[in-house]
């Protein structure tokens, strides 16, 4: 925007504040709304944002301890890294419902109020190189869902075992 | 309930169905005789058959099922005749109704007789009916004869109005009160119920004879049924009277007064009584009885009660069976099977033990078990006891061969608190023997027990565990040879005149002399006159190098032709052994003569005996008792030796003896003393003398000598004996020189017999070890074998021993061995055990000389030696985790053994003393193991490198290490890991639990850091003759340091 423009847009309000038909008070209730709309898309947002980093940073963690519990010892102890994939889903599982406290539909409840839920897309498990990969959306609602409906927040979250030392070299 | 009797009905219909009536059927029967009408029939007995019309026919059908059929019969009314086998009875009218009775016969003496009754029945239309329900008996007949007539009739039931219920029959037997096999007639009419068939009623029961009116007249019977009726009136039945079967066999003596069993034919199966329809056979067989084989058979004798033609009395010495037919007219028969018992043989038992014992002290006896006679014994009850216990040692029952005994020797310790050991040994007389001494059947002994005094040197310690000559502890291997002994020689001599007057004073001198170099303490002596001791010899003297002893026994004789026989004997003492044993024996005889009565001389009257002076040398009758008799050698110079009686005639006299040992070896050097003496008080010269070995004449003797006055010359001669069984006569002989009579020429000349024998020996096996064996291995088993004896055993006389282990089928002959007399050696083999799912028990057989080849044993009954062992199933449990972490347990290993063997080298034997020693290196491989540590969870392999070292010249004896375990703190050192052998090392294993199959061990995660890891190592199971080596390795190099864990080697992060 242009200076130019800004004094045509200030000049168009000025006259509108100085109206004395009552303008400016319509005027006010807009700017008072709009700021107040802004407000809320604003703290809306961060709320989101908020929930998102959150739920990211537990989910991480789950996905770190799913992948570091299912690190198969017997090969471990012979210098080998495997991950037990279905050991690592069912331990991902177990810390979703366990430690998350999410129910069978992966809901997510504040005392009685529902607060998200997760949608798993994916979860891609390998033996070797050890890794987990989980792919899904966080599901919420927001003050405009009367607008927008649901709130989804898709994330991918993945975790890998790294050997430092081969100790157990043949 | 209801609807359950509605059930049972149906099913007891059923059961009816499965089980019909037989009812007074002839069972078991060897003819068969059948009857069928067109309602009903009959099947080998008597009853009713009905026919509805005129004319019937009634196929009679006669069979054997043993035998074939001789004769079969068919009675009506008063007529007979005979019919074939399958013959159809016509019924023309009801006049031909009635009794028909059926007699056949068999060649094997069975006869069966049944009667048929053919009724007229009618078909039933009208509810009121009649049916047969049983007969009314009024008389019984044997043939003609009436037997039985009841004032009231006796009714049977009847089982659908055709055979007698079964349940009669006890009632007909008592009737006619008779076993005698017989056919009597039961004589009477059918009783008949009427009923109506609409509502079940029963209007009356009727006999079809005696109420044969009311009966027709009261229902409006049809005329058919009357004639029915009419039919009934005369009925009978057939009844075959059993017979008693009295078949017996008797087992017995010959003269049938003892009693040794019996058995009937009823034991065999016969009935106890025989119908005569029936035969059977019954065989007896001399084994049926089982008596003792002390028993001889003598034969088999046959009676019969009352005999006949048929039954003919008779025997046999051959025949051990019989086989006896049997039938209702068989008269009693008794079998008679004889035995004969052994006799003629004396069983006895003998125990010899020492009269006294230490407190304390191992002791031992033996108990001798004698079968003395011909004949064998069997079963022979053998009891023994010490103290009124059994000895397990002597076997319950043993059999012995003819003239044969059994020895047992027992070893106990005397640790008992009373003063004595009771022994008692029983040889009981078996079944079928006959002892002929029964008073030598038990004998008993008692050995005093001493309080021992305090040990007084080391020297009398008893035997340690190292002594290898106690065979009787198999843990206790043979480490030492027998101690060297020292070589010495000791001779035993008697001189003694061979002859000596009746009632005169002898003397004889006993002489033993060491003819070594060497200084002998404590030498055992002994000598005898006729078996009883010589006081005058010590027990026991001290020999210095080359030192004669002699001792002068006197004596008085007896009667004339008393003979006492002297003997000597000289052994070695402890710690010595005597280089020629031969000699150490010596024996002679004297014996005692009649006084001459010396010939008047015709210048020198006799002049009567002084009885004051009967002993100076001047007197002739007396010539071997000089003046001093202590020193025959020197005898005191007569009195007048100058002046001798004159006698023109120059009367002397010589006499010589023999000295001999009893028995020489064959091919083996010997050696006797001969004297020669003069009894005269005057020189002789020229006195012939002569020694001769089988006619052989002895150049080391000379043919003439010259003697002073009472001299005495002794010549030792050697010489070499011949074959054994060849025996030695020697002959010693003296004449008087020329010119000179002697007067008691019966002292002139002596010989005597040495018998030639073999060399004794005793070869025997004294252990086999080790009596426990692993599965699957190569092993090593070691026999000590012992020639106790006089005999060595060089590689060329064949020593064998044969190995074997039943269980196994596994036999081994292990040949030369090689033992010098009176020692022992050991000899070993390799053999391989199997694999067993379970502990195995074998038996290891050793038997030396198993083929006898060397047959002049003094016993055979050590030869053998059997050890019980066991072949363990190895099976390495799974270790169970413990993190209580102990100290390593102190092992006891084994890692050298030595052991001696005798071997025949250069002519001689020589013992060697072997080693094996074990000696491992093992080392733990891990990844860090240049850092100095190891996480724990991570792996670690083993390799463990053995080796043996020996001087054995028999490398193929010792095994190479087969097992090696590793016990590791996490298994508290108790269950072991097996290691494998691969290109002679040991390593692990492929692990199981590792993905890879590694060979290595884990350390467990938990296990503490900064701690070390120690384990322990086995290496064992080598085998060697001298035992089982084995090592254990602790730490060293066979220690880890823990630090850490695998955890931390590796890291999990956000990819």
């Amino acid at each position: 925007m242009s200076a130019g423009k800004e004094e045509n847009t200030v000049g168009n309000i000025r006259p509108i504040l100085k109206n004395r038909r009552g303008d400016a008070f319509v005027f006010l209730l807009i700017l008072i709304f709009f700021i107040l709309t802004l407000a809320a898309v604003l703290m809306e947002y961060f709320r989101m944002e908020s929930l998102y980093q959150q739920v990211e940073y537990v989910l991480q963690r789950g996905v770190n301890s799913a992948v570091e519990y299912s690190m198969r010892d017997e090969y471990r102890r012979d210098g080998y890294a495997l991950l037990d994939t279905e050991e690592a889903q069912t331990q991902l599982y177990a810390y979703l419902h366990d430690s998350m406290g999410l129910d069978a539909q992966l809901n997510k409840y504040v005392g009685t109020e529902w607060n998200y839920r997760l949608e798993i897309k994916e979860i891609l498990v390998t033996e070797r190189p050890p890794r987990l990969t989980l792919t899904g959306e966080i599901v919420s609602r927001s003050v405009f869902s009367f607008l927008t409906g649901e709130v989804r927040l898709p994330f991918t979250i993945s975790s890998v075992n790294t050997q430092t030392t081969e100790g157990g070299l043949e | 309930m209801k609807r359950n009797n509605l059930l049972i009905l149906p099913l007891m219909l059923l059961c009816c169905l499965f089980f019909p009536t037989k009812a007074f059927a002839a069972t078991d029967s060897d003819i068969h005789i059948e009857v069928t009408s067109p309602i009903d029939s009959l099947t080998d007995e008597s009853g009713v058959v009905a026919v509805e019309q005129f004319p019937a026919e009634i196929p009679i059908s006669v069979t054997a099922s043993t035998g074939t059929l001789t004769e079969i019969k068919l009675q009506y009314e008063d007529g007979w005749r005979m019919i074939p086998s399958e013959y159809v009875l016509g019924i023309e009218s009801k006049e031909k109704c009635g009794p028909y009775t059926v007699t056949a016969k068999t060649d094997e003496g069975a006869v069966m007789t049944v009667t048929v009754n053919v009724v007229f029945q009618v078909k039933a239309t009208y509810d009121t009916r009649y049916r047969t329900i049983g007969m009314n008996i009024t008389e019984i007949y044997d043939g003609e004869t009436q037997l039985v007539s009841f004032p009231e009739p006796q009714h049977i039931d009847m089982v659908n109005a055709n055979t007698v219920a079964d349940d009669e029959q006890a009632r007909i037997a008592g009737w006619i009160g008779r076993q005698d096999g017989g056919t009597y007639t039961l004589c009477g009419s059918l009783v008949v119920e009427i009923h109506n068939i609409a509502n079940g009623d029963i209007y009356g029961i009727y006999d079809t004879d005696t109420e044969f009116e009311e009966l027709t007249t009261r229902f409006g019977w049809t005329k058919k049924t009357v004639i029915a009726f009419e039919t009934m009136g005369n009925t009978e039945l057939s009844y075959q009277a059993p017979v008693p079967i009295e078949v017996e066999a008797t087992w017995c003596d010959e003269e049938k007064q003892e009693i040794y069993g019996t058995l009937t034919a009823q034991d065999k199966g016969v009935p106890e009584l025989l119908y005569p329809y029936q035969t059977t056979s019954v065989t007896f067989h001399k084994d049926d009885i089982s008596l003792s084989r002390n028993f001889s058979y003598l034969g088999l004798e046959w009676d019969y009660t009352p005999d006949s033609a048929e039954y003919a009395d008779g025997e046999s010495k051959t025949q051990t069976e019989i086989t006896q037919k049997i039938h209702y007219q068989i008269p009693a028969a008794d079998f008679y099977f004889k035995f004969e018992s052994t006799k003629g043989n004396d069983l006895s038992v003998v125990i010899r033990a020492p009269a006294t014992v230490n407190r304390g002290a191992d002791y031992s006896f033996t108990v001798i078990y004698m079968n003395s006679g011909e004949s064998a014994a069997y079963d022979v009850p053998l009891k023994g006891t010490i103290d009124e216990f059994p000895i397990e040692e002597i076997p319950a029952m043993q059999d012995f061969p003819p003239n044969q005994s059994k020895t047992y020797t027992i070893k106990r310790t005397a640790d008992t608190a009373a003063d004595e050991i009771q022994l008692w040994a029983n040889i009981g007389v078996p079944e079928g023997f006959v002892d002929g001494n029964l008073k030598n059947n038990t004998a008993t002994a008692v050995i005093k027990i001493v309080d021992p005094e305090p040990e007084p040197t080391p020297e009398d310690t008893p035997d340690t565990p190292d002594d290898p000559d106690n065979p009787g502890d198999p843990d206790n291997p043979p480490d030492q040879p027998p101690d060297e002994k020292e070589s010495c020689d000791l001779l035993a001599d008697i001189l003694a005149a061979p002859t000596v007057y009746e009632q005169e004073e002898y003397s004889f001198t006993v002489s033993f002399t060491n003819q070594s170099g060497e200084s002998l303490n404590n030498v055992p002596l002994s000598g005898t006159n006729n078996e009883q001791s010589l006081s005058e010899i010590p027990k026991a003297a001290d020999f210095a190098p080359g030192e004669t002893k002699t001792y002068t026994v006197t004596g008085t004789a007896g009667s004339a032709g008393e003979v006492y026989h002297l003997w000597a004997y000289v052994d070695t003492p402890e710690g010595f052994s005597d280089e020629n044993p031969v000699n150490n024996t010596a024996v002679t005889t004297i014996t005692v003569v009649e006084k001459p009565d010396t010939p008047d001389i015709p210048d020198t009257p006799d002049t009567p005996d002084d009885p004051d002076t009967p002993d100076t040398p001047d007197d002739p009758d007396n010539p071997d008792l000089p003046d001093n008799p202590d020193d025959p050698d020197t005898p005191d110079t007569p009195d007048d030796p100058g002046d001798p009686i004159p006698s023109p005639t120059r009367i002397c006299d010589v006499w010589t003896n023999l000295s001999t040992p009893p028995t020489v070896y064959e091919r083996d050097g010997y050696s006797f003393t001969v004297y020669f003496a003069n009894s005269t008080g005057k020189t002789l010269t020229d006195v012939p003398l002569s020694v001769t070995i089988n006619g052989q004449r002895v150049s080391s003797v000379p043919d003439t000598a010259s003697f002073t006055a009472y001299e005495k010359k002794s010549y030792t001669v050697t010489a070499t004996a011949g074959a054994k069984g060849e025996p030695l006569y020697i002959v010693t002989e003296i004449s008087p020189p020329d010119g000179y009579t002697d007067e008691n020429p019966a002292n002139n000349r002596v010989s005597a017999e040495i018998m030639v024998l073999e060399k004794p020996y005793d070869l025997d096996v004294q252990r086999i070890t080790p009596d426990r064996y692993k599965e699957n291995q190569s092993v090593v088993t070691t026999i000590k074998v012992g020639n106790q004896g006089s005999l060595d055993f060089a590689p060329g006389q064949n020593v064998t021993v044969l190995f074997e282990i039943p269980e196994l089928s596994f036999s081994k002959r292990l040949t030369a061995i090689v033992m010098e007399k009176d020692t022992w050696n050991t000899v070993s083999l390799r053999w391989d055990t199997p694999d067993v799912q379970a502990d195995k028990a074998i038996t290891l057989i050793a038997t030396i000389n198993p083929d006898g080849a060397l047959n002049n044993e003094s016993t055979d009954d050590n030869n053998v030696y059997t050890q019980q062992a066991v072949i363990e199933n190895i099976v390495y449990e799974t270790p169970e985790e413990s993190q209580t972490l102990p100290d390593p347990p102190q092992r006891t290993e084994q890692s050298r053994v030595t052991w001696w063997e005798q071997r025949y080298e250069s002519g001689k034997f020589v013992w060697h003393e072997y080693y094996a020693e074990l000696s491992v290196s093992a080392t733990l491989e891990y990844a860090t193991k240049e850092q100095g540590y190891l996480k724990s969870g991570y792996g670690y392999s083993i390799t463990v490198t053995p080796s043996v070292r020996t001087n054995y010249d028999k490398p193929e004896l010792i095994t190479a290490p087969q097992t090696a375990e590793l016990y590791l703190p996490e298994y508290r050192y108790d269950t072991a890991i097996p290691l494998v052998k691969e290109d002679g090392k040991f390593i692990f294993a492929e692990n199981p639990a590792s993905p890879f199959l590694y060979r290595k061990q884990y350390l467990p995660l938990w296990f503490p850091d900064d701690t070390d890891y120690i384990a322990q190592l086995l290496v064992t199971d080598v085998h060697t003759p001298g035992g089982t080596l084995s090592k254990w390795l602790t730490g060293g190099e066979l220690e880890i340091r823990v630090v850490d864990s695998m955890y931390s080697d590796d890291i999990t992060t956000a990819d």
